[in-house]
């Protein structure tokens, strides 16, 4: 597939969620009584007391979950978030497992090893689920499948299930969901993520349009949910403001079609649902950024992906490029982490620190601010050589000096663009940048071997 | 990994514990009289792509959902207030099934409705397989139940759960949609992808 139908239909998708995001989120200015602004700083400060003190949360959460019939486990990485949930399924004796969309089960590789295991695992999100019939990793949190078009999918439902070329996205989802819905009713265990966890009913809650996330979570007799530790709320009454922000910032609708609030298995008196419910809950270095104080309010994100949308270098480059799970400028910040800096150095400098991820992020991450302290580290710690410095000096020398700024702001204004954005202006010097070294998309295999390499050894080390 | 040592473990990653004061959501909640509610109802939920209906009494409602099923097989996935009007009914009736194999429609009821989102909000009275599995739904929503926002729905969510178990709350705004082919909107992807609310007044 030629890279720019790719990268076309990237920056056509990216650009028109991001538009809509703009008007549903100045729509909170009427709708919402703190107004969009007054509800990004409530959000950001629910979650800060929240991090201040996540163990007792944590340890309040697990209990009123329990309390619920839910059973909590603690996973500290990677490798012991996945043998948790191979034992837990081991014993149901299970064949067919659907999954709805979970980042965290890409960030341990869970599906490799439960295929490793002998079971059939379905993606079941329209889009995870195209993915996963080739072989690919998402390259968006929220869009997994933005880089494809349409005709690929054309190409492929035509191979797989005799549909016809030229079918419509209708057309496609209805085949999609034929295929899936025996896999729903078949499966033994479903694998959901969370978007929250609510400390003080002992809830998660899922927030999706298509509805597979429902699907997993109510059909098998057995559900799991794996959920990254910085995911809770204190209250089920914080949950509008959260929910409130997610969906417009992520879809730019007033509310995603469901959202489950779950809590605990099936009771007695209910007609259907699991009879069994376990909740995962993974650190895996998500303690070490809690520890940093510069780094910690990376833990606020809610994956909501707007920072993605709106940043021009991710729209240029994809999602591919980071070589990673978690892409786009909300990426550049969390994988140096997740993955070590030595290995993911380079993607703070996927950046012209325009600030526009800054702008629209809903729960105020200074996004911005985290990539140069990450540049900095890389910096102190000799991990960059003098070509990535130059390159810095670059930037900066755009963004700070205001005559260049101005004279780079009335090139970007006659500049072919998508939206005569300006942010799009430092464009250029990335574009020398990369021809200067390797391609940042040149990373991608690397990193995800690394990634294999270190969850194998772990693997190893705890003797699976 | 054992809870005590994984929390033990954070607890002595924490830096020196910072006087972070608790700050709570607002509760204040957009002050609609109960018309502006159902207008507002009407106008996000059509948004939605929901097909909405405003009836004055049962037989009215009766024959509403006659003409929307128009034969069709259905399932009543758990009405109480409404049970009544579908045991009535001149349609095709199935039993609870998992399987959704030649039902039509799911036929529930709402607990909520919110006004601001368009959505109805289902409790787990309401059969998950028979709201979900069928390629339509109705759900039948007493305008009474309709409050302003979110703020005020899980403010009843909260003290539901407070007092009873419920293993889930399901807000449904409009049919089931992906946007995962290049971003074409397509409907009913693996829920219902055409929803009718019925609004009794
Ligand atoms: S960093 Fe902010 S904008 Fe980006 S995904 Fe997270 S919450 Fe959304």
């Amino acid at each position: 597939m030629a890279k720019a139908e790719k990268r076309g239909a990237v920056l056509r998708g990216t650009s028109m969620v991001d538009s809509r995001r703009k008007i549903a989120c100045a729509e909170l200015d009427t709708d919402d009584p703190a107004g969009y602004q007054g509800l990004r700083n409530i959000a950001a400060s629910i979650k800060d007391t929240v991090l201040a003190d996540l163990p007792t949360y944590l340890e309040t959460f697990a209990n009123n979950a329990e309390a619920a019939g839910a059973k909590v486990h603690f996973a500290s990485d990677a490798a012991d978030a996945r043998e948790t949930i191979q034992d837990i399924i081991r014993s149901k004796g299970a064949k067919v497992i659907v999954k709805s969309k979970s980042m965290v089960s890409e960030e341990i590789d869970l599906n490799a090893a439960l295929e490793l295991d002998g079971y059939r695992v379905i993606e079941t999100d329209l889009g995870e689920f195209i993915l996963q019939l080739e072989h690919e990793h998402p390259s968006h949190i929220v869009l997994p499948a933005v880089h494809k078009p349409k005709v690929e999918v054309e190409r492929m439902f035509n191979k797989l299930y005799k549909s016809p070329m030229g079918a419509s996205a209708d057309d496609l989802a209805q085949t999609a969901r034929r295929v899936i819905r025996q896999d729903f009713l078949d499966a033994e265990v479903g694998i959901s993520g969370g978007n929250f966890l609510v400390a003080d009913t002992g809830s998660i809650v899922i927030v999706e349009n298509e509805g597979n996330a429902r699907l997993t979570t109510s059909l098998p007799k057995c559900h799991i949910a794996i959920v990254g530790i910085e995911k809770i709320i204190p209250s089920i009454d914080d949950l509008p403001v959260f929910l409130n922000l997610l969906s417009r910032s992520a879809t730019g609708q007033r509310s995603t079609v469901f959202v489950s609030t779950i809590t605990g298995p099936k009771t007695l008196d209910e007609p259907d649902g699991p009879d069994e419910m376990h909740i995962v809950l993974v650190d895996n270095r998500r303690s070490t950024i809690l520890a940093d104080e510069k780094l910690r309010p990376i833990l606020r994100c809610i994956r909501c992906a707007a920072c993605v949308n709106t940043c021009p270098v991710y729209q240029q480059i994809g999602g591919h490029a980071y070589g990673w799970v978690y892409t786009g400028p909300i990426g550049a910040i969390l994988d140096p982490v997740l993955l070590g800096l030595e290995d993911a150095y380079h993607l703070p400098y996927a950046s012209s620190l325009c600030g526009a991820c800054t702008e629209v992020c809903p729960v105020k991450i200074p996004i911005d601010d985290i990539l140069v302290e990450h540049r900095r580290r890389a910096v102190n710690a000799s991990l960059t050589g003098p070509v990535e410095a130059m390159a810095m000096a670059s930037f900066a020398t755009v963004m700070v000096n205001h005559n260049l700024y101005e004279a780079a702001t009335r090139l970007a204004a006659v500049m072919p663009s998508s939206n005569g954005r300006m942010s799009r202006l430092p464009l250029p010097v990335i574009t020398d940048w990369q021809s200067s070294r390797d391609l940042p998309a040149m990373k991608g295999p690397r990193f995800r071997d690394i990634w294999k390499q270190r969850l194998a050894s772990a693997g190893a080390n705890n003797g699976s | 990994m054992d809870r005590k040592k994984f929390l033990s473990q954070l607890r002595a990653q924490m830096p020196v514990q910072s006087t972070q004061t608790h700050s709570h959501a607002p509760r204040t909640q957009r002050a609609l009289s109960v018309d502006e509610c159902l207008d507002m109802f009407v106008s996000r939920a059509t948004a939605a792509l929901t097909h909405v209906h405003i009836c004055e009494s049962d037989d009215e409602v009766g024959s509403l959902i006659e003409n929307i099923i128009d034969g069709a097989s259905y399932v009543n996935t758990g009405c109480h207030q409404f049970a009544h009007i579908l045991t009535n009914l001149n349609g095709h009736s199935e039993q609870v099934l998992t399987e959704d194999k030649n039902v039509t429609f799911g036929i529930s009821e709402a607990r909520i409705g919110v006004a601001l989102t368009g959505t109805c909000v289902l409790d787990a009275s309401q059969h998950r397989g028979g709201t979900l599995l069928p390629p339509r739904h109705i759900i039948l929503l007493n305008a009474a139940d309709i409050v302003p926002d979110l703020y005020s729905a899980y403010g009843i969510v909260g003290q539901s759960l407070r007092a009873k178990r419920t293993s889930v709350f399901a807000f449904h705004t409009g049919p089931s949609r992906s946007a995962d082919i290049e971003q074409t909107m397509a409907l009913g992807v693996h829920g219902p992808g055409d929803v009718h609310v019925i609004v009794v007044a």
